[in-house]
């Protein structure tokens, strides 16, 4: 071979390994957890700066012009990786808490892009920073010093070296996206409500995946800045991270594999296939220009007409098959849930009395004193009730009597002005994670499912404290986290044969009908193992057939000692399984007792005839 | 507006909208027949009928989920429609779009965001007029003696009226087009007694100029004050059908409100 | 403060904010009307701009009238964009980030096209010598005067246009509350075309006073002032053009005041930080009044 090739093809595999890396940092960062990081090669830069600054001697005058910059290390080469590894997550964490945590998406993504911006120009333009315009130079390659490699030797090690970066990182990227970790970020990039509402600590679980795709793009700069041997604006300017969400784009986000086809095909595939084109004409800067044109409208042909990418986020079949052959119509024979056996009604009087009798007297919930307002509007005012253990307690009220932001506030979600909310004894955080925690679940009026995650994995999110949610037990511990997964599936499939939809398991839950996402929705709240569980509006947009069903399951999860506290309207079955009834309007409790009581009480009556004037 | 004293005076305010010849002989504006609609594959409406005279004001009543709005937005083609019809006058107009009903007389006023808020009280009454530009000042004039609120309000930015003024807005605005039949949605929601009493004293004087005119409402009282005519609603179906008159105090009434 | 030294620069701000509003307008209406956040509108403005030098230069065409027609064509460039490569993807459903991307490839796009046709060489236009006039402890070239009268004429002219036509008010009303405008009558389909097309005019305006203010201008003209046009619309209430009328004085003035006490590069950079500042503190701008429904 000759030596050109030789050279050539070092050039090439560097070149791919570092942009292999960018991109699945990238595919962490947006792929999984769904943040718009316009500012990501900010994060490559911060490597390939922090590399550079380790590596050199301190400034001095080089050649024809003063040299200013900070640093200036002298370091070896592998403790520079350490730096840049650790500048990216810093920057990261930077990013994140500054910006990403308060904007939302279009926000979020001119924010990143101006910040990206901001950055260029004031390094470019502060010479004694880190030079300025002209950037720092003799970054020499590691294992340098090494006796008895020629130059080309040394380059084909360090061309290995970077591969087997490569090699890892695509481990680590695998092991985390496949995990309980990686389902979870997918869940906060599908539904950030729902997944907080399972117990996820959305905020910090972005903040880890920022930082890890931060740790790998700023290495892959690194690693890049290394061979190339310097660092300047003009390499890291605004355009670069489209090319990385080029790359992803194209190559298919969400997944491993998708990135790092992305990264041979759209960095690396355009450079060299244009590389051999003969100069057009006499402008030296055509090819590269023609190269970004290329890049644009490949970038505009994908979204058009293949967004997935090559290689789509693949469904994820989580191992196991169903337990019996789904009919999804038939029973099998012990439910282990406790459900009366099916085509037998359950009679409407012994619902409510049974649930009423086996009620202790004791309070599981006790809400107290609580107000909201918003903006001049008192949603809820000095509200104060309570929910017995074991009941099946019901909120109704009319349009506007603050039942839903009642609920949104015992479940975290929304903060109160005034007053607490007490479980078991100890308060309640306001904070939606925490409270599910606490054993609390919910369902929301519209279903709010995870569309992108299949339906079994849906289920999978619910389970509090699963092994494989932190990111080094994904990484290094893949066994311990599928045997603790088992048994969360064995359950998860029991729930789903349960409400007759385990025939859905594998299907996406978006393509799934409305009746049949409150049935997924009533399923993952189960899955969680509440204490209490918090209803709204289970009935709404339900038709009749359905609706008796989801009648008989309610009943059923109350007889197994899980207390129900539901928002409805429909009386129907308020009046049939619901004890006490508590009745809100404009905002205060109004009064509580037997669905009977409250009916003839003449006050509740006004206050529903009158519908929602205030005073 | 003064009460008619007279068969001529009567026929005068009327205007072009149906013919007044005397309450029960009135013309049937809209009827509603056998009709169904929804958002998904269940319909929310189920199999209701109504109808509404010109020049006669006809309540929709109901607990929460009946399907009131459901009805409003489908008889004026926002919604899925599942079956039965929808007649303006002689006219079927059961499959039409929203643009081509406007067009062809009906006016929606939507419960929410039912005004442009940066734009004054007069541009909004403009472009409830857009359709038929030439038509703008005349109609404003009698829009504006109906209404007098908006006269006074008409430089100030729609944004900045209270809620009342601004249902009122959304109603004048929906009437630059003289519609033959209006749909209110919960017009006095979240506004004071008094203010909602105003509301209903508004639409009042706006069926003597002959537009039929249903509303879908929460409170009962100023309903049952306020119109000729009530329709209740009960998990989508028709319930009760009765004269306002004989609706006051009735107890079938709360016995439907509470699921009895 | 020495006032001789604060007035030229604030001066240059107000020719700075000329140039500004034309293209925060611009960018302002069309996001407010039609929802895309369009990131080749800086590029479009070097379109513009070159598409005049076409004319100016190569065409031996008088400056201002080749300005004049090239303003039109931007208009006629516009609407054809939209309708070829925006309206596809939105009936595709794209969402509002898809749309960002995809205009932004469009804007790298159109300015490396620019690049292969012209060279990253810089070009000028073929204007006469520019005299200095002094007003009010300002100094300005002649050229600049020109640059504000425009900013001041188009400005004027777009207010006539909402506040009194009804085709601009039905804009307004379709920038508040569109299922509502479609409810009046009005053709939401046609006043979105009218909408990208005035701010194609806006685009060839703006690029032509942009490239004659900077004197010499390569491919790469409109690129980071896409940004600095964002955060004046940004300022002044993204979707609201008076504001953004407001938010391009305002980021003009600030900017180009900084040197006062930041070296005189940093001047994009100035604009930027308002921009993320704005973000972070009050992303609904400065614009009290009541919100888009």
């Amino acid at each position: 071979m000759s030596a050109a090739l030789v050279f050539y093809l070092i050039a090439i595999t560097v070149f791919f390994g570092c942009n292999a890396l960018m991109v699945m940092g990238l595919n962490l960062q947006f792929g999984l957890a769904g943040v718009i990081n316009l500012a990501y090669y900010v994060l490559v830069a911060t490597g390939g700066y922090l590399v550079a600054l380790s590596v050199v001697g301190p400034a001095s005058a080089q050649g024809a012009g003063i040299v200013t910059y900070v640093g200036g290390w002298h370091l070896p080469w592998w403790i520079a990786w350490l730096i840049a590894g650790f500048g990216g997550a810093v920057i990261a964490t930077m990013i994140t808490l500054v910006v990403v945590r308060r904007l939302r998406s279009d926000y979020l993504a001119i924010g990143t892009l101006a910040l990206g911006a901001v950055a260029y120009l004031l390094i470019g333009n502060t010479s004694s920073f880190l030079n300025g315009w002209t950037g720092l130079s003799g970054v020499a390659m590691p294992l340098h010093g090494i006796p008895g490699l020629t130059r080309m030797g040394h380059s084909e090690v360090f061309a290995a070296l970077v591969l087997a970066f490569v090699v890892l990182g695509a481990w680590v990227s695998h092991r985390l996206t496949v995990s309980p970790f990686g389902r979870s970020l997918r869940a906060i990039r599908d539904n950030e409500g729902t997944a907080a509402a399972c117990g996820k600590n959305v905020a910090q679980l972005r903040l880890k995946a920022m930082i890890i795709g931060g740790v790998f793009a700023a290495l892959g700069g690194a690693l890049f800045i290394q061979y190339i041997g310097s660092i300047s604006p003009a390499m890291w300017a605004v355009p670069e991270t489209i090319v990385m969400f080029a790359a992803l784009i194209v190559g298919g986000k969400g997944n491993t594999w998708g990135a790092l086809l992305g990264a041979a095909l759209v960095p690396v595939g355009f450079l060299e296939a244009t590389r051999f084109l003969p100069a057009i004409g006499s402008n030296p800067d055509i090819l590269p220009a023609l190269r970004w044109v290329a890049i644009g409208l490949l970038l505009m042909g994908f979204l058009y007409f293949r967004p997935q990418g090559i290689l789509p986020e693949r469904k994820t079949l989580l191992w196991s098959a169903p337990r019996r052959v789904p009919v999804g119509g038939g029973g099998s024979g012990a439910l282990p849930i406790g459900e009366p056996p099916r085509g037998r009604a359950v009679a409407p009087v012994a619902g409510a009395a049974t649930a009423g009798a086996r009620a202790r007297t004791d309070a599981l919930l006790a809400v107290r004193h609580v107000s909201k307002a918003f903006g001049g509007v008192k949603a809820v005012q000095d509200a104060s009730f309570e929910v017995r253990r074991g009941s099946i307690t019901a909120l109704i009220g009319p349009n506007g009597a603050g039942k839903s932001t009642m609920l949104g506030i015992i479940a975290g979600a929304v903060e109160p002005d005034g007053g607490s909310v007490v479980l078991d004894g100890t308060p309640l955080p306001s904070l939606a994670h925490r409270v599910a925690h606490r054993r609390v679940g919910r369902t929301f009026q519209i279903p709010q499912e995870f569309p992108t995650l299949t339906v079994l994995e849906n289920m999978m999110v619910a389970p509090l404290g699963q092994v494989g949610e932190g990111v080094w037990t994904s990484m290094l511990a893949p066994r311990r986290w599928r045997r603790a997964q088992r048994g969360e599936l064995d359950r998860a499939w029991e729930l789903l044969e349960l409400f007759d939809i385990d025939h859905l398991a594998h299907e996406y839950a978006a393509n799934l009908s409305g009746g049949q996402k409150k049935l997924l929705e009533f399923a993952r709240a189960l899955q969680g193992e509440p204490a209490l569980l918090l209803l709204d509006e289970p009935m709404a947009g339900v038709n009749p057939e359905l609706a008796s069903s989801l009648e008989r399951h309610i009943v059923a999860i109350a007889e197994r000692g899980i207390t129900v506290l539901m928002v409805e309207h429909e009386m129907g079955i308020v009046g049939r399984i619901c004890d006490p009834v508590v009745v809100m309007d404009r905002g205060r409790v109004l009064t509580e007792g037997s669905f009977d009581q409250i009916r003839e009480d003449e006050d509740v009556v006004t206050a529903y005839l009158g519908g929602g004037l205030h005073a | 507006m003064p009460e008619p004293t007279d068969e001529r005076e009567l026929t005068k305010q009327v205007g072009r909208n149906g013919a007044a010849t005397g309450h029960d002989d009135r013309a049937v504006a809209l009827a509603v027949r056998d009709f169904s609609c929804g958002y998904q594959a269940v319909p929310v409406v189920d199999h209701v009928s109504l109808q509404v005279r010109h020049g006669q004001v006809v309540a929709v009543l109901g607990p929460n989920g009946a399907g009131k709005s459901t009805l409003l937005k489908g008889v004026m083609g926002l919604n899925r429609r599942m079956g039965g019809s929808v007649h303006l006058g002689e006219r079927e107009v059961t499959r039409m779009a929203p643009e081509s009903l406007v067009a062809a007389g009906i006016s929606y006023v939507p419960q929410v965001d039912n005004v442009f808020p940066n734009l004054s009280v007069d541009e909004n009454l403009r472009m409830g007029a857009f359709l038929n530009p030439a038509s703008f000042r005349a109609r404003r004039q009698e829009v504006v003696e109906l209404l007098p609120a908006l006269g006074e309000a008409a430089r100030r930015k729609a944004g900045t009226l209270s809620g009342g003024q601004r249902n009122m807005l959304a109603l004048g605005r929906a009437l630059m087009l003289e519609p033959k039949v209006l749909l209110l949605d919960e017009p006095t929601a979240g506004l004071a007694p008094a203010i909602a009493a105003e509301v209903w004293r508004n639409i009042r004087r706006v069926a003597q100029t002959g537009a039929a005119i249903l509303v879908v409402e929460q409170n009962v009282d100023f309903a049952l004050q306020g119109s000729d005519h009530v329709y209740v609603l009960v998990s989508g179906k028709n319930r009760l059908d009765m004269p306002s008159a004989q609706a006051i105090g009735n107890d079938a009434l709360g016995a439907a409100f509470m699921g009895r | 403060m020495n006032l001789a030294l604060v007035m030229p620069d604030l001066g240059f701000g107000i020719v700075t904010a000329s140039v500004l509003a034309m293209g925060a307008v611009g960018f302002s209406m069309l996001y407010g009307i039609t929802g895309v956040i369009n990131f080749a509108y800086g590029d479009e403005m070097t379109v513009a701009a070159y598409a005049t030098y076409v004319v100016n230069v190569l065409l031996n065409v008088n400056v201002w009238i080749s300005a004049a027609v090239i303003t039109l064509g931007m208009g006629f460039f516009s609407v054809a964009m939209a309708r070829g490569l925006v309206a596809p993807f939105k009936r595709r459903r794209a969402g509002t980030f898809a749309l960002m991307i995809i205009t932004f490839a469009l804007g790298i796009v159109f300015q490396n096209l620019l690049q292969v046709i012209f060279g990253s060489s810089f070009q000028s236009f073929d204007v006469s010598q520019p005299r200095t006039v002094h007003f009010l402890g300002m100094i300005y070239t002649n050229q600049q005067l020109v640059i504000i009268a425009i900013g001041i004429v188009a400005m004027l002219a777009l207010h006539f246009m909402l506040q009194f036509t009804r085709v601009g008010v039905a804009m307004r009303a379709m920038s508040d509350n569109v299922p509502l405008a479609r409810a009046c009558g009005i053709n939401t389909p046609r006043m979105t075309d009218l909408t990208w097309f005035l701010a194609g005019l806006l685009a060839g305006a703006g690029g032509f006073v942009l490239a004659l203010n900077t004197t010499a201008f390569g491919p790469s003209l409109g690129e980071t002032f896409l940004l600095v046009i964002v955060s004046a619309a940004i300022l002044g209430g993204v979707g609201r053009p008076y504001g953004a009328m407001v938010g391009a004085v305002i980021v003009g003035v600030v900017t180009a005041m900084s040197v006062l006490v930041l070296p005189a590069a940093d001047k994009t950079a100035v604009a930027l930080i308002i921009l993320v500042l704005v973000l972070l503190i009050r992303p609904h701008g400065i614009s009290a009044s009541a919100g888009r429904t």
